[in-house]
């Protein structure tokens, strides 16, 4: 029981280490290609590369379709006219609300599967085809050694890959967010976006608003980021 | 002998196994069988309750001669442990008439009456009160019965003897209606050893289509949908399909579409023939097909999309279509992935970026305004604090002729989450969340 107890510890501190390890060199990997930013300073600003580089995997927890918009509001500039595939078990996305956010329903394809693991297959298939601009898959949850793939496979395809999960399990994810909604004007949205694990970055969070005429983000406030962003840790 | 007592038969042979007559089992084996000859000619169908009937023009040669080819079908149908009586003839009725009632073998080419009036009329297949007549007549031969005048033989016995007399000697054609509509688009592979494994199988799966796909490329065509049909040494046939979404002849594209479904195929004793048969194809050119084996036109997609139809199905894959409605759950459907895409038309309000499938019925608690001030959605009292609306949406009467208007409602609760929601005969609905 000891013995077990120490081997849980030493495992714990190795994987500290390691994390230490990446973070001082960065992602280990030099990320040379294109690089897809937020288009709102701040945001950027966070990202060691100056947006979502191409070639990696990205993970989102909170409100599901929050997510959804947030997504959609990102992908409209990410390479666009070229095509999306969108994997999921239960809601479509509904393509008039995705319009509000400028993304043009045109542009994807939804593969429905309701077996998670045909899910997971799916995602990394689609991820080592150059042909995609993004790649969402909604999985449930998803392990160290998954998320290893996927990121192998999102390399290969130098895809990008946005997993969206409802567990917080270890990840071999470049970063992860976290959107929910706050208390708005009842017209546009109004998310607390976190970004809570960044290779090479450091945790922050923002109160961001998005506009429907400008099709833009607009920051409302950053807020306290180092404790709501540990807490959410 | 038909209508015979089973005591009678017992006393003719004490050693007589009888059981219950079961046609419907009999047809379904019959049909099975069917399938089965496709092996030997595409153009196979059922005939009556117990023949099959098969167009071998064209195939003779494949077997190394007509003899050559009732001898090998003979011995496949006595593997399957079925006595057979098969004969080869110019016209179906008198291969008909050359099995049953002749000597059952090839019946040489232009024979006509030297060698066929002499068998009973029985063999014309008439109904069985005519064939009776024509007994009591003394008209017991096809000979006899063809050397009558036509005229009054029709005005005796009605059309049937002379249509049939016409169909035996090939003065009519018979058409036969096959029970699987061959492809032209095929390649077969006959095995001498009957293989049981699955690298076997992919081994001649990869073969199979090699040979299809150089067959596809010699006439500028692509395939859109296979058939890999494998025929077992027990006379079952199973068969697996694949389409693509655009014209391919890259076997190792086509390969990857099956290999998930091989693990289903069950050689049982072992499987002696594959046939890969393209049921739908595409002119395809040469440089097509070159961009799209480099991936450079559309990076792979239309591959990709192929795979997951594959392995997740058919209808599992698709795009949003835009529809000239303004019924929330019509204004999208399912397209398939490559159909071509159509704009949107801008809505009037705001639109929520997920709709649930159907309109849910909600609990609601009515606040002091008669409105709804809380909902229970997903087990939890969610406190609305605002409500924008309504926007009413009148159902299409030519359409949905039981449906009712619905005013629809924006509501956000404390949490800031929005609701897409709509009363209709003084019930509320969810049908959408906003993000």
């Amino acid at each position: 029981m000891v013995q077990q107890v120490q081997e849980n510890a030493s495992a714990g501190v190795i994987e500290q280490l390691r994390s230490r390890i990446s973070r001082l060199t960065g992602s280990g990997r030099v990320l040379t290609g294109k690089t897809f930013p937020f288009h709102e300073p701040h945001l950027d600003a966070a990202l060691p590369w100056g947006g979502l580089p191409a070639g990696s995997l990205h993970e989102l927890v909170g409100h599901a379709p929050s997510i959804t918009g947030f997504l959609a509001a990102f992908l409209a500039r990410v390479r666009p006219g070229r095509p999306i595939l969108w994997i999921t078990s239960e809601q479509q996305p509904y393509a008039p609300g995705l319009a509000a956010f400028g993304l043009d329903h045109r542009r994807l394809t939804i593969a429905w599967a309701r077996r998670p693991q045909d899910r997971l297959w799916a995602f990394e298939d689609a991820l080592r085809t150059p042909g995609f601009a993004a790649v969402i898959a909604e999985v449930d949850n998803a392990d160290l050694t998954e998320t290893r793939r996927l990121q192998l496979a999102a390399e290969s395809g130098n895809g990008l890959g946005l997993l969206v999960r409802r567990d917080a399990a270890p990840s071999a994810a470049l970063t992860r967010w976290r959107v929910d909604t706050v208390l708005g004007d009842g017209r546009s949205p109004r998310w607390s976006v976190t970004l809570e694990r960044c290779r090479g970055g450091q945790p922050a969070s923002w109160l961001v608003e998005f506009d429907h005429a400008s099709l833009h983000f607009r920051l409302v406030a950053a807020l306290a980021d180092r404790s709501l962003a540990a807490a959410a840790e | 002998m038909p209508g015979m007592r089973l005591a009678d038969a017992r006393a003719l042979v004490p050693e007589l196994v009888n059981g219950d007559a079961d046609p419907v089992a009999d047809q379904e084996a019959l049909q099975t069988l069917c399938d089965w000859c496709s092996r030997f000619t595409p153009w196979a169908a059922t005939d009556g309750d117990d023949g099959l009937i098969l167009d071998v023009s064209g195939v003779p040669h494949l077997f190394g001669g007509e003899a050559a080819m009732l001898q090998t079908m003979r011995q496949a149908f006595a593997r399957l442990g079925i006595d057979a009586r098969l004969a080869i003839a110019d016209t179906p009725a008198a291969a008909w008439a050359w099995a049953r009632h002749g000597r059952g073998d090839v019946l040489p080419p232009g024979s006509g009456l030297d060698q066929l009036g002499p068998l009973p009329v029985d063999a014309l297949r008439l109904a069985e009160d005519i064939a009776g007549d024509l007994r009591r007549l003394g008209l017991t031969t096809i000979a006899a019965l063809a050397k009558l005048p036509r005229a009054p033989l029709t005005r005796r016995f009605g059309p049937q003897p002379v249509e049939r007399l016409d169909r035996l000697l090939g003065r009519s054609e018979e058409p036969i209606s096959p029970r699987l509509v061959p492809a032209p688009w095929r390649a077969r592979a006959s095995l001498a050893e009957p293989i049981l494994t699955r690298d076997a199988i992919d081994t001649v799966l990869r073969h199979l289509l090699e040979a299809l796909c150089n067959l596809l490329e010699q006439h500028q065509r692509g395939a859109r949908q296979l058939a890999l049909h494998s025929y077992r040494v027990d006379g079952h046939v199973q068969s697996l399909r694949i389409g693509t979404s655009r014209a391919s002849r890259s076997p190792a594209h086509l390969f990857r579409l099956f290999r998930d479904q091989l693990d289903s195929i069950d050689p049982g004793f072992g499987i002696d023939m594959m046939l890969l048969e393209a049921g739908v194809t595409e002119p395809l050119t040469g440089s097509q097909q070159a961009i799209a084996a480099a991936g450079e036109e559309d990076g792979g997609i239309a591959e990709c999309i192929d795979r997951l139809q594959a392995r997740l199905g058919r209808n599992a894959v698709f795009r949003l279509q835009a529809m000239e409605s303004h019924w929330p759950e019509r204004a999208i459907h399912a397209a398939p992935p490559f159909a071509p895409p159509l704009p949107l038309k801008p809505p009037a309000a705001p639109r929520p970026v997920a709709l649930l499938p159907y309109p849910q019925m909600l609990d609601i608690e009515a606040g002091s305004s008669g409105w709804p001030s809380v909902i229970h959605w997903h087990r939890r009292r969610r406190h609305l604090t605002r409500m924008d609306g309504p926007e009413r949406i009148a159902p299409e009467w030519w359409r949905d002729p039981e449906e009712s208007p619905r005013d629809y409602y924006c509501a956000e609760d404390t949490e800031g989450r929005r609701y897409w929601l709509f009363r209709s005969r003084n019930t509320w609905f969810l049908h959408g969340l906003f993000a």
